[in-house]
């Protein structure tokens, strides 16, 4: 399933790698599981912070977090990561029970930034990691033969 | 006729200072001067008669004045005849003169003649007796005060002082020849006498005319006597007095009518003033009475009228009066009502909880209760009678009710419209700077007018709404986070469905854990609803407790147990000391460890990883509870960050979340604690804090043991 996604592509790596923030284990665990069982290399992390840290470490090509943590909130992760922005092409998705006006109107402001409403559906996060990586893909593409 | 007469030296017959100098008789002209005077003075009673008018005399005054100017007239008029008496007196006399002289004159000429006659018919050696029976028929003459008849060397031959002949006649001198001027022909002439004391007598007499002709004899009498002989008659002209006392009996009659008048007049005026005087006292008494007010007046006529009207009028201000009092006590009671009711108005506007400003027609604070003072940091002393922005010194509590002051329609109405109207009530919560932080106002504006439907001014109510806005801020908090703690089960729950639907856990362990997740997530999901419907029945009052003797080491080591795994992810350190012989608790089981494991979730949820979490159960001897048994205290302590001391009442209010755990975003919807004391109330114990910031937190939850322990299932 993997294979499509042309290998090495995605920051020298042969799989995209998907970082996954959530404060609930269970989560984690299964956003981990279908991605892992979509092809996908997955590292997860319990809080903001060490969010943050295996971001700045691994360099993933997605960061899915959930918004509201203890410590460190998912915005604020996702506003810290936004940093990297010019370093590698990443992808971020949030979870989050409540939309409000701010952090819809931060997603809005670009389109790597994907939202999935809670309680969701693993295929959903499926659907959304694999089509934006798409996306990114083709724009990397056309931007290189360009 | 009237000149002055001098004297010859050397004759001193009388004293000379005795005789006024230069006497003057009376005439005519006199009584003209005197009626001058008099009617000088009835000008000048006139004068005071047209003054009288002018002053504003009242009755008993001027029957006074009535009474003193008819005296004053009575008066005048005896001025007036006393001077009219004076200068007829003096007329009459006048006339008396002319006629002593004439009298004088004639008989002087007669008694000389008959002299003459005499002295020449009769003998030489005779003629001295034939003088001296001249002198003696003359001697009854009326009014002759003397007679003597001079020789040429002025020797008496006969005289009525009773003299001898040749005697010179001591102390009366005799008019001097050289002055004898104004003399007729014949050489008769007269002189005037004042004062004059005739020899042989004592009384000086008043006025005396002395009459001189000379006795014509023929040659041969002339040659026997040596020359012409001298004929002086005195005549007394009768003094003022004599002439006074003629006039004053002619008066008399007059003056007793005028006397009686006079008495009558006053009597008259006594009656007239009788009955004024007694209606003054008793209008005196009547005005010093406070009830007494009618007249007693003995009077007829007028005054008996006035009396008589005066007590009708009484009467009529009786009934009158006594409206008077009535009106007046009932104003006194509507004025009592009145001062109730605008103190009750006042307290109830003091009372009120929301702060009233109110502010007049012409934009000054009129009034301000206390919880105007309060809201608004100022003071009522402060604020009477000064405009909002000289007192208020929150300026968008100004900014709001400047533009309503300002304008004359807001606070006046539509003046300058043809009918007034009311301008809209306007509402704005605004937020205003404390010294203990910002408050929340919630600030209404309504223009008011006053009884004429003219505008009246502004009231403003204001109404501190910080509690409710931290109250809507924790409600919309708890919403959140219940959204959240509901979701996040159900979050699990969907997702691990879906996978074991997808068959993407072919694994049959994965499976069972799967199945497993689903299961606590739906049990977290059931404990979560559960809280919330007690919480909710607790608010409510519709808490019904399922009480059961419960084991309590059981109970507090299921808690522990639940907890573990939460500890053990933040790797805390959790440790527990339970007592042995831990007495039961009468309670319901359910509720009980709900409390037991919120404390230890708390403690495990706000304390650092990698800190100390630590739980003890014992029976506090001494304090003693309402059943005898003592308390059991199941105390949960942390070395967490502590709670502020400012916060550690606060945190067991509802929907309340800590400072710390809102910052450190720590996950919890606000109603552990709140739930977690209303249970300890409702089983008769308590939950007591002892917090320091920086050091952790202590929670005992302290409940009363059961009077007896059983084994329980």
């Amino acid at each position: 399933m993997v294979e499509e996604q042309e290998a090495g592509r995605f920051n020298e790596r042969a799989k995209p790698l998907v970082l996954t923030v959530d404060d609930e284990p269970c989560v984690g665990r299964v956003v981990q599981l279908k991605l892992e069982n979509a092809g996908y290399d997955v590292v997860r992390a319990s809080s903001g912070a060490e969010g943050l840290r295996k971001f700045v470490e691994l360099r993933p090509d997605v960061l899915i977090t959930d918004v509201r943590m203890p410590g460190m909130s998912g915005i604020e992760l996702c506003t810290r990561c936004e940093e990297y922005r010019g370093s590698w092409p990443f992808l971020i998705i949030v979870l989050t029970s409540q939309l409000d006006e701010e952090t819809r109107a931060w997603l809005e402001q670009n389109p790597d930034r994907k939202y999935v409403p809670k309680p969701f559906s693993p295929r959903e996060i499926l659907r959304t990691v694999k089509d934006n990586l798409n996306c990114m893909a083709a724009a990397r593409r056309e931007g290189t033969t360009a | 006729m009237n000149s002055a007469p001098s004297y010859r030296a050397g004759h001193t017959i009388c004293d000379e200072s005795s005789i006024p100098q230069g006497q003057a008789i009376p005439w005519p002209g006199a009584a003209e001067q005197a009626t001058d005077t008099a009617r000088a003075e009835v000008r000048m009673v006139e004068r005071i008669l047209q003054l009288l008018p002018s002053i504003p005399f009242r009755n008993v005054e001027r029957g006074r004045i009535l009474s003193c100017i008819q005296m004053l007239i009575a008066a005048t008029f005896l001025a007036a005849v006393g001077v009219m008496s004076v200068a007829s007196i003096r007329y009459a006399r006048s006339g008396a003169t002319k006629e002593l002289v004439t009298r004088g004159t004639i008989v002087t000429s007669i008694i000389s003649r008959a002299a003459a006659r005499a002295l020449e018919q009769t003998a030489a050696a005779d003629w001295r007796a034939a003088l001296d029976r001249v002198i003696y028929d003359i001697r009854a003459e009326e009014g002759l005060e003397f007679a003597f008849i001079l020789d040429s060397r002025e020797r008496a031959l006969a005289h009525s002082f009773g003299s001898k002949e040749g005697t010179v006649i001591s102390g009366f001198d005799v008019v001097d020849p050289q002055a004898r001027e104004g003399w007729t022909d014949d050489g008769f002439y007269y002189t005037v006498r004042s004062g004059v004391t005739l020899p042989g007598d004592t009384a000086k007499r008043d006025t005396v005319f002395e009459f001189v002709r000379p006795i014509t004899l023929d040659a041969a009498a002339r040659e026997k006597l040596m020359g012409n002989l001298e004929l002086h008659l005195g005549f007394a002209l009768p003094g003022f007095w004599s002439f006074a006392g003629a006039s004053l009996k002619r008066l008399i009659p007059g003056l007793a009518v005028a006397f009686l008048m006079l008495i009558i007049g006053n009597y008259m005026a006594g009656v007239l003033v009788r009955p004024l005087r007694m209606l003054k006292d008793e209008t005196a008494s009547a005005a010093k009475a406070s009830d007494e007010w009618q007249l007693e007046v003995e009077a007829t006529g007028e005054i008996a009228d006035i009396a008589r009207n005066w007590n009708e009028m009484v009467e009529n201000f009786r009934g009158s009066y006594k409206n008077v009092v009535e009106a007046r006590r009932e104003l006194e009671v509507r004025n009592r009502v009145m001062l109730y009711e605008k103190k009750r108005t006042e307290a109830i506007v003091d009372g009120l909880s929301d702060g009233v400003v109110v502010i007049d027609a012409y934009g000054k604070i009129s009034s301000l209760n206390r919880e105007g003072e309060n809201l608004l940091d100022i003071t009522r002393e402060d604020a009477a009678s000064r405009a909002p922005r000289d007192v208020i010194k929150d300026q968008p509590v100004l900014d709001f009710i400047a533009p309503i002051l300002d304008s004359p329609e807001d606070r006046r109405g539509k003046a300058s419209g043809s009918q007034t109207k009311k301008a809209p009530r306007r509402v704005a919560d605004l937020e205003v700077q404390r010294k203990n932080g910002s408050r929340h106002l919630r600030v209404t504006c309504t223009p008011v007018l006053n009884a004429n439907q003219a505008p009246g001014g502004v009231i403003t109510v204001l109404r501190d709404i910080t509690q409710e806005r931290l109250e809507e801020k924790a409600r919309k908090d708890f919403v959140s986070s219940v959204t959240h703690e509901l979701r996040a089960p159900l979050t699990a729950i969907k997702s691990y469905v879906e996978m074991l639907i997808d068959n993407e856990a072919k694994d049959p362990n994965l499976q069972r854990e799967f199945f497993n997740t689903i299961n606590e997530e739906a049990d977290r999901l059931a404990r979560l609803i559960d809280d919330m419907l007690n919480m909710s029945n607790i608010e409510v009052g519709n808490m019904v407790l399922n009480k059961s003797l419960v084991r309590t080491r059981k109970l507090v080591e299921d808690a522990v147990n639940g907890v573990r795994s939460a500890a053990k992810n933040k790797s805390i350190e959790l440790s527990v000391s339970i007592a042995e012989d831990l007495p039961d608790i009468e309670a319901d089981k359910e509720m009980l460890r709900v409390v037991v494991t919120n404390l230890l979730g708390n403690g495990i949820k706000y304390t650092q990883d990698g800190g100390q979490v630590f739980l003890s159960a014992e029976l506090l001897k001494d304090p003693g509870s309402a059943s005898g048994n003592g308390m059991i205290a199941v105390t949960v302590a942390d070395n967490g960050p502590g709670i502020p001391d400012d916060e550690q009442d606060k945190i067991f209010e509802k929907f309340y979340r800590a400072k710390g755990a809102r910052e450190q975003k720590v996950a919890g919807n606000g109603l552990g604690l709140a739930l977690a004391r209303e249970i300890a109330t409702l089983h008769g114990g308590d939950i007591k804090l002892t917090s320091k910031e920086g050091e952790g937190s202590k929670f005992a939850f302290l409940l009363p043991a059961a009077k007896t322990s059983r084994k329980v299932s």
